[in-house]
């Protein structure tokens, strides 16, 4: 905005035009006036334009939240739970293959090595480091197979990470779910679920730290070395 | 290393998926008189009806979480001097130090292989022999 000479000096060019009778001058300074009340008008609509704008954002973004917290964060958890749950029942299916692979690999080994040691009694001695060398293979074989098994049943044990990550991230859903509900947005996503925003125990721990968490162990040896000097 | 694999071991994971390997992991290792329960509070019952000589808990459990279970055995008059084992995904250093002040036996995190909960359950019931927790 002009300063308040500036506006005087217009007004008093006006009045001094008018005393001359000088119907030009007159004509200029009261365009001048003019002008400058177009310019108030126009910031004042410039700021209307630019507040509606932001009412409009607000109005839609409003709509959206409303959109998700009725629809989108009830799915969000049950799928959530759902990958859980699928993820268990593969990490069982494992599991269960395993289980029944461990007999049948002991079994197999045993009759295996039940008849080779028969066959090494009637051996002649030619043939019995020939079926010795067999043996032995047949045993560390058998030895590197279970504990490729083991391996594999133990890999299955990521699923309880997965499971715990997830549910962290279901439980914040639920949370943001609740916080929704309350201003009003309300989803029937804890009806749908059964399940609330589980309240956290005071000591009920994070689950599996994020990569290079701060104060966090590196592994088991981290985990022995703290123990040992606290004398465990 | 003379271990007494007649031992009655109690699993206490809410995953089940878990509470099956560390099953499977101590069957292979000779413990076949196994127990499973969910949480602090169902293995709590378990253990004050007795006969119980190892419990192997989880931390982050719904419910009552394994340190509190670790808690409620060190106050239990019977139960005080009975081995635990924590298995677990919390790795805060602070976390490790509390259970260790609460009188854990052994931490494992995972996740861990056999040879570790082998070693960590032979080192147990050494001290055990030992006199000393």
């Amino acid at each position: 905005m002009d300063s308040h000479e500036e506006r005087l000096e217009r007004a008093r060019r006006l009045v001094r035009a008018i005393e001359a009778r000088d119907e030009r001058a007159e004509r200029e300074a009261a365009d001048a006036i003019a002008r400058q009340q177009a310019a108030f008008v126009h910031d004042d609509l410039r700021r209307i334009a630019a507040e509606l704008r932001d009412a409009l954002c607000n109005v839609y973004v409003i709509g959206e939240l409303a959109r998700l917290a009725r629809r989108e964060l009830p799915d969000a958890q049950l799928r959530l739970h759902q990958v859980i749950g699928l993820t268990e029942e593969a990490a069982h299916r494992t599991l269960a293959a395993v289980e029944a692979s461990l007999p049948l690999a002991d079994g197999m080994v045993s009759a295996v090595k039940g008849f080779l040691e028969t066959q090494l009694r009637a051996a002649s001695d030619e043939e019995r480091r020939g079926l010795s060398e067999l043996l032995e293979r047949i045993g560390s074989d058998a030895a590197a197979l279970k504990a490729r098994l083991s391996e594999v049943m133990l890999a299955q044990s990521f699923q309880d990470l997965t499971g715990q990550i997830i549910r962290r991230v279901a439980d914040l859903v639920a949370e943001l779910d609740g916080i929704l509900g309350r201003a009003g947005m309300a989803g029937p996503a804890s009806a749908r679920c059964g399940t609330e925003a589980r309240r956290a125990h005071p000591s009920a721990g994070d689950g599996p730290p994020l990569p290079g968490g701060a104060d966090v162990v590196a592994g088991q040896q981290d985990v022995d070395a703290l123990l040992a000097e606290l004398g465990v | 290393m003379s271990v007494n694999k007649a031992m009655k071991v109690l699993v206490v994971d809410d995953f089940s998926t878990m509470r099956r390997i560390i099953k499977n992991l101590l069957r292979e290792l000779g413990f076949t008189n196994t127990v499973e329960a969910d949480d602090g509070a169902s293995a709590l019952p378990i253990l004050k009806s007795g006969g119980i000589d190892l419990l192997i808990t989880d931390w982050n459990m719904p419910g009552m979480p394994g340190i509190e279970l670790l808690n409620a055995v060190r106050r239990d008059e019977k139960l005080k001097d009975l081995p635990v084992l924590m298995v677990t995904a919390e790795a805060k250093r602070e976390q490790i130090v509390q259970a260790a002040q609460a009188g854990i036996n052994g931490y494992i995190v995972k996740p861990f292989t056999a040879q570790t909960l082998q070693a960590k359950i032979e080192k147990i019931f050494e001290r055990v022999a030992a006199g000393q927790r």
